[in-house]
């Protein structure tokens, strides 16, 4: 079997890690609403209505 | 009598084949030829592959579906085309190889009126050394792959919740791999199942991808409006990379894979290695590399086919610089740039370039996406293929090509970013055209007010929902054809 390499910290992108550790982070209200069921119920309804317009466009 | 014989039951495919049979009177023939004897609702694979469904789940047989609609069904691979037919016969035929237990093995000619080519990709782990399931890493591209990636990924958690540490590596393995959104999904159900099982702060998860930037997704990334703000998907992706502590390896072409050690070029020309405890990375894929002879023998397949597999069509293939690109290269009717009776929807024809800027690195490895042509895409132009070639055996040849060009189609893409009814999320997208078209929308290429992104719950449900919902229309179940593509 082949011995497994040291483990060593992965090279990353540097740019790209800075620009993740900028990026907006949710605050714990968006995430509480991102699993409230009332809430996602309509937000289930307004994403299928969007859905739906971007389908019919493409079966025309 | 018309014959129509379709390469492939994948969503292309099958589409075209069930469309097709609705609509075409009982003297006509429908065949399908297809490699496997079940059908797979490949979406949902990456459920399979962190142990949330079974593969019966995501597949059915297809004999009993096609026994029941009436279309004949061959379990075999297509290998050779026949257009012009041959010295003896001067029908078109194609050549196939059986697949099934009983005959595996044994070959026999089809003579056809239409041909429809839609067999897909062919999962091209030989293009990176020691990738795939037979190699050193671990695959999510069909049924069997994802239950064994999932038998893994639950050693893994064995070993986390025994104390020890795990770096898990998930992305594309090759720089001109597609499908990152598959890569994507994958990566944050298994950070979800890691969360779920307890152990996610001993494990280490890493996306490796061959986007530029994150976001990307193989389509150039998206703009979209959001609470009165012009965002990108870049800026959307990296906040869900931010929230869920997962690291990004982005501009990376796999050069091989070793056990436990992934060795990657960067687009910069550096070289890295990266050492890992479970590693799931996509192939690129090429086309089903079907060999085509004329009537007199002579190979005409580099006439038919592109060097990557793909079946040439109506496209634009001139090559030239990206600033160059237009939406008018893309192809809308699918037939055959050779042969006017074949076509190749969904992933089989050949993309006039790809979406993504392409990049090439010092070394000149392109590092770059290929186009996606999965899902919907692949739907829509199996159904407009399906409706030329009805119209042609009913109205005769002259009848006009129905048109699908993926620059004037939009497509809706859920991207599972954890499951569960109350736990799961995804995000939901969608975005008009997929193939930006600068002449039309000269700010971003797409229309803003087709193109969104939003994750949440709801998008969970969605892309559940459409798992039933596809696997119904797949089974020909009553008002199938109800279901759009």
């Amino acid at each position: 079997m082949t011995p497994k390499p040291e483990r060593t910290e992965p090279p990353m992108n540097k740019d790209t890690a800075e620009s993740i550790a900028a990026s907006p982070l949710p605050t714990s209200r968006t995430l509480r609403l991102r699993r409230n069921v009332p809430f996602q119920l309509l937000r289930f309804a307004a994403i299928n209505l969007r859905m739906l317009g971007v389908i019919l466009r493409g079966h025309k | 009598m018309a014959r129509v014989v379709i390469l492939g039951a994948g969503i292309a495919g099958h589409t075209a084949a069930l469309h097709l049979r609705r609509w075409l009177g009982r003297e006509h023939e429908v065949v399908v030829v297809s490699p496997n004897s079940r059908w797979n609702w490949i979406p949902s694979n990456i459920w399979v592959g962190v142990g949330r469904m079974t593969r019966s789940q995501v597949t059915f047989p297809l004999a009993p579906v096609y026994r029941r609609k009436g279309i004949i069904f061959h379990q075999a691979l297509a290998t050779t085309l026949f257009p012009e037919g041959t010295a003896d016969d001067p029908a078109p035929a194609v050549e196939i190889r059986s697949t099934a237990p009983d005959t595996a093995g044994e070959t026999s000619r089809l003579t056809y009126d239409y041909l429809v080519n839609a067999t897909g990709p062919r999962l091209n782990f030989a293009a990176t050394p020691g990738l795939g399931p037979d190699g050193n890493s671990l695959s999510v591209c069909t049924d069997s792959h994802a239950e064994h990636t999932a038998r893994e990924l639950r050693a893994v958690i064995a070993k986390l919740r025994a104390g020890e540490p795990q770096r898990l590596v998930i992305g594309t393995g090759h720089g001109t791999c597609t499908c990152e959104g598959a890569a994507f999904e994958y990566t944050f159900n298994v950070e979800h199942e890691l969360r779920q099982a307890g152990v996610r702060d001993k494990a280490e998860v890493i996306y490796l991808s061959n986007e530029y930037e994150l976001g990307d997704f193989g389509v150039g990334g998206l703009t979209f409006t959001e609470r009165g703000f012009t965002t990108s998907s870049r800026t959307w992706t990296e906040s869900l990379f931010r929230e869920r502590d997962v690291h990004a390896i982005v501009r990376a072409h796999v050069q091989k894979v070793e056990p436990g050690v992934i060795h990657y070029e960067q687009l910069d020309g550096s070289e890295h290695e990266l050492p890992f405890d479970f590693a799931m990375l996509l192939p690129p894929f090429r086309g089903a590399d079907l060999a085509a002879y004329d009537r007199d023998g002579n190979d005409i397949t580099s006439r038919m086919f592109a060097p990557n597999g793909f079946l040439k069509v109506d496209a634009d293939y001139t090559p030239k610089p990206y600033e160059e690109w237009s939406a008018k290269d893309w192809p809308s009717t699918y037939e055959s740039a050779a042969y006017p009776n074949i076509f190749a929807p969904g992933i089989a024809f050949a993309p006039p370039h790809a979406i993504s800027v392409p990049r090439k690195s010092p070394n000149g490895t392109v590092i770059s996406p290929a186009p996606p042509r999965t899902g919907m895409p692949a739907g829509i132009t199996a159904r407009a293929v399906a409706s030329t070639i009805r119209d042609r055996i009913t109205q005769g040849q002259q009848a006009p090509a129905h048109r699908a060009s993926m620059a004037h189609m939009g497509a809706a893409c859920v991207a599972s970013a954890g499951t569960g009814f109350t736990q799961g999320t995804a995000a939901a997208m969608t975005m008009y055209p997929v193939v930006p078209d600068r002449e039309a929308f000269p700010a971003t290429g797409r229309d803003p007010r087709g193109t969104s992104g939003e994750i949440g719950l709801a998008g969970h449900w969605i892309k559940a929902i459409l798992h039933y919902l596809f696997l119904y229309k797949a089974k020909a179940r009553p008002l199938w054809f109800l279901i759009p593509e």
